[in-house]
């Protein structure tokens, strides 16, 4: 990889979105495993696209591992049980990324943890051909935590278009220079990448090398947070691979592809709907990576996941969990007391989904847990815009949040396109800035989601 | 667990600042102003300073009850309005204009707008422009500063050319600083409003907002060199340099320095787009100097400032490329 044909990487500094602070104690918590509870809850919708088809029915023994539901559309990934035990209902019940009721199989843990097939290593793994790897990285439903992209759907094979559209149904073939491995967290409160990174370079070392297999890039570059910074342990094993390592200031919201990928290569992309592909990049977090090692490696579908927990009464930590944990489980685990409870975020603060059941389960794309107390709750009010022009300096698409904002208040929806509403990323720096307290990613959604219906109906 | 939770939309935190500790901290920041204007005036400059404050406080919430809307009282908006409405006025003015001043600030500046926020012209120029043009006499009539401890002689009028910016402007300019030393000048012992005349205490109430991000800088530091570059272009240009001022006199005296970090930053009226912004302070800058040297009025301050403020939607159209490539490739 380390071929005199690299362009040594000059990052752009990031100067738009917040600094929320980079050093946080949560990136010094190791990860804890969390036994598996009683009651399982898997959501069949963990990913992009719509929902999956169940494949079992009440009353069924599952094991570990095994299939619970699919769906033909390549926006779908695979959904396997977490545990072992019975099928005790299959049916609507509340769901943590999309905030309202999906369908949902319950699983009756016989604790067991009985495998249907034991994940072997399988020692040629890296000697199979990149179709054979995309497929068990399909076949493992792992998806980008941001977002629900099935992995499989980013990893275009190098010079099989046909193989690639075989398997995921896309017709598009990009070819994939650089390898971005994305060791930022998307908040600093949370601190999933980071310590994975800490505790997982050497299998990342092996997974990065996959990926190659797969996409054949020229050049990988590691992007860290400054609190790990180039001296650490892991990011020195990763440089003795020829990985050049790009230090960030973490500035919210750098960590999200697009920004990256331009603060990396100084290109920007298509926008909206454009890819890190469109300029020959490839986008993975740490996580993805030791998702797709997991997958092609052993054959281990994606059935737990690392979350950091974060709450006024607990100290941060960060559990591997597995998916269809319950909100309640996991902080009956880290022992929260629930009294200032008020609020329960799953995912960053900043762009979470505040949940209306604890019941709601862990599902793929679950990074973390929020529980923030009545006190700490956000002011909103509907005061005017009064311009001062904070969110103008703050928003990283470089929009105008405010006009946006009073065209989507006063239902001038398609003026509020012209301003390019699209192109926001929702990631909630202008709302968070502003002083007259406007509720500015409501505005968003609902001008877009109005939107998208008219569209639907012409 | 039944608890109830709180849903809302993202994002679940927020920034501790808000329209109304933005404002607590301008008044606070024009305090030592204030403070200045009460040493070299008295009483009357304390009077005057609470019937302004008490007239804007009571406009808006007369306007609300009429309106039938929520009293915006608690935001400071109004004190802060009729706090710096006196500041700009010469200490020996009428009480009732100052009243009338202070209404019509909030009335005809703001609230038929819709309130803070709608406004499309500075309400506190709005307020003081409307008494300048209505009652030129008693507004552009400046007292000689005596000294608090001194005992307050009466009210002693001066004539407008031997006001600092009369002496600049009709050409007899090298005698400035004998009428009015520059330590004086600096401190705020000069002929002016009354909150108006310290240099020191206005720029550093000035810093602090800066340094706090109260205000944009770009506004404060475009409008000064706007003044300065352009008197230095005139000074340089007149060999003689008796016509045209030193540039720093134009930075001292007249309304400069409350105009560049008071009144010019007003968040509704000045441009929230950072080169309509830049634009915004170099062009009120250099406007301000063509009025003292060519127009009618003494000071130009206020004309320029409002000016702009009618051109702040057309530079709030002047802006950086949102995100994204033009094309996608292919």
């Amino acid at each position: 990889m380390a071929n005199s044909n690299t362009q040594l990487i000059k990052p752009q500094a990031f100067r738009r979105g917040l600094d929320l602070g980079s050093i946080h104690p949560v990136a010094a918590q190791p990860i804890e495993e969390m036994p598996a509870p009683k009651r399982i809850y898997v959501s069949l919708k963990q990913h992009r696209g719509g929902w999956c088809m169940s494949d079992v029915s009440v009353g069924d023994q599952v094991k570990m591992g095994q299939i619970l539901a699919e769906g033909a559309d390549p926006d779908t990934a695979p959904i396997y049980a977490p545990v072992s035990g019975k099928v005790i209902a299959v049916g609507d019940h509340p769901d943590s990324t999309s905030g309202r009721m999906t369908p949902t199989v319950t699983i009756e843990n016989d604790e067991a943890d009985e495998w249907l097939n034991e994940p072997v290593t399988d020692a040629a793994f890296l000697d199979k051909n990149p179709t054979d790897l995309i497929r068990a990285v399909r076949s493992a439903g792992v998806v980008q935590s941001a977002g629900g992209r099935p992995l499989a759907s980013m990893l275009s094979p190098s010079g099989h278009p046909q193989a690639y559209y075989f398997l995921v149904g896309k017709p598009v073939h990009k070819p994939v220079d650089l390898l971005i491995i994305n060791a930022l967290d998307h908040e600093p409160t949370i601190a999933v990448n980071r310590r994975l990174l800490q505790e997982k370079y050497d299998d990342l070392k092996i997974g990065i090398k996959v990926v190659e297999k797969i996409v054949a890039h020229k050049q990988s570059v590691l992007a860290v947070s400054d609190d790990i910074g180039i001296d650490a342990e892991a990011v020195r094993a990763l440089s003795g691979e020829g990985i050049q390592t790009v230090v960030f200031h973490n500035r919210y919201p750098l960590a999200a592809p697009p920004l990256l990928t331009t603060a990396v290569t100084g290109k920007e992309l298509p926008w909206p709907g454009g890819d890190p592909q469109d300029v020959g990049a490839l986008v993975l977090t740490v996580e993805d990576i030791l998702g797709i090692l997991d997958a092609v490696r052993e054959g281990r579908p994606r059935i737990d996941r690392v979350v950091t927990v974060r709450g006024p009464d607990i100290p941060p930590r960060n559990l591997k969990v597995r998916i269809g944990t319950t909100i309640e489980e996991v902080l009956k685990f880290v022992n929260a007391s629930f009294d200032g409870t008020d609020k329960v975020v799953v995912g960053g603060v900043m762009d979470g989904v505040a949940q209306f059941s604890l019941h709601a389960p862990i599902t793929k794309l679950s990074r973390a847990i929020h529980v923030i107390s009545a006190k700490h709750l956000v002011e909103i009010a509907e005061d005017l815009c009064f311009k001062c022009g904070r969110c103008v300096e703050v928003c990283p698409m470089r929009l105008l949040p405010n006009v946006i904002g009073n065209l989507c208040e006063f239902g001038q929806f398609d003026e509020a396109e012209d301003a390019e509403l699209f192109k926001c990323i929702e990631c909630g720096c202008c709302a968070y800035v502003c002083p007259a307290r406007r509720p500015l990613i409501h505005y968003f959604k609902h001008g877009k989601s109005e939107l998208e219906a008219k569209r639907t109906a012409q | 667990m039944s608890k109830k939770l709180t849903v809302s939309f993202s994002p679940h935190i927020q920034d501790h600042m808000t329209l109304r500790s933005m404002t607590v901290e301008t008044i606070g920041a024009l305090c030592p102003a204030i403070l200045v204007g009460l040493y070299f005036y008295g009483l009357r400059a304390v009077m005057i300073v609470v019937l302004s404050v008490i007239a804007a406080v009571a406009a808006e919430a007369g306007l609300a009850r009429i309106m039938k809307k929520p009293s915006t009282i608690s935001d400071g908006t109004a004190v802060l309005t009729g706090l710096l409405l006196a500041m700009l006025l010469p200490v020996g003015v009428p009480w009732w204009t100052v009243i009338i001043g202070a209404a019509v600030a909030i009335f005809l500046g703001r609230q038929i707008f819709g309130g803070y926020g709608g406004n499309p012209f500075n309400a506190v120029l709005v307020g003081y422009l409307i008494l300048a043009l209505s009652w030129p006499a008693a507004v552009e009539t400046f007292y000689a500063p005596a000294n608090i401890f001194q005992g307050l002689s009466p009210l002693f009028p001066l004539d407008a050319s031997e006001l600092p910016l009369g002496l600049l402007t009709y050409g007899d300019q090298g005698r400035v600083l004998e009428f009015y030393p520059l330590g004086l000048a600096l401190i705020g012992g000069i002929p002016g409003g009354i909150g108006s005349t310290s240099v020191i205490a206005l720029f550093l109430g000035g810093i602090y907002l800066l340094v706090r991000r109260i205000i944009p800088w770009q506004i404060p530091v475009g409008y000064l060199i706007g003044v300065f570059v352009f008197a230095l272009i005139a000074w340089l240009a007149d060999p003689s340099g008796i016509k045209y001022a030193n540039p720093f006199y134009h930075v001292i005296f007249g309304y400069t320095i409350i105009g560049a970090f008071f009144i010019a930053p007003d968040y509704t009226t000045s441009p929230y787009t950072l080169p309509g912004m830049i634009i915004f302070g170099l062009g009120a800058g250099a406007l301000t100097m063509i009025i003292r040297y060519w127009g009618a009025y003494q000071d130009g301050v206020f004309f320029a400032i409002l000016f702009f403020n009618a051109l702040t939607p057309v530079l709030d159209r002047i802006r950086f490329k949102s995100y994204g490539m033009a094309k996608v490739s292919s």
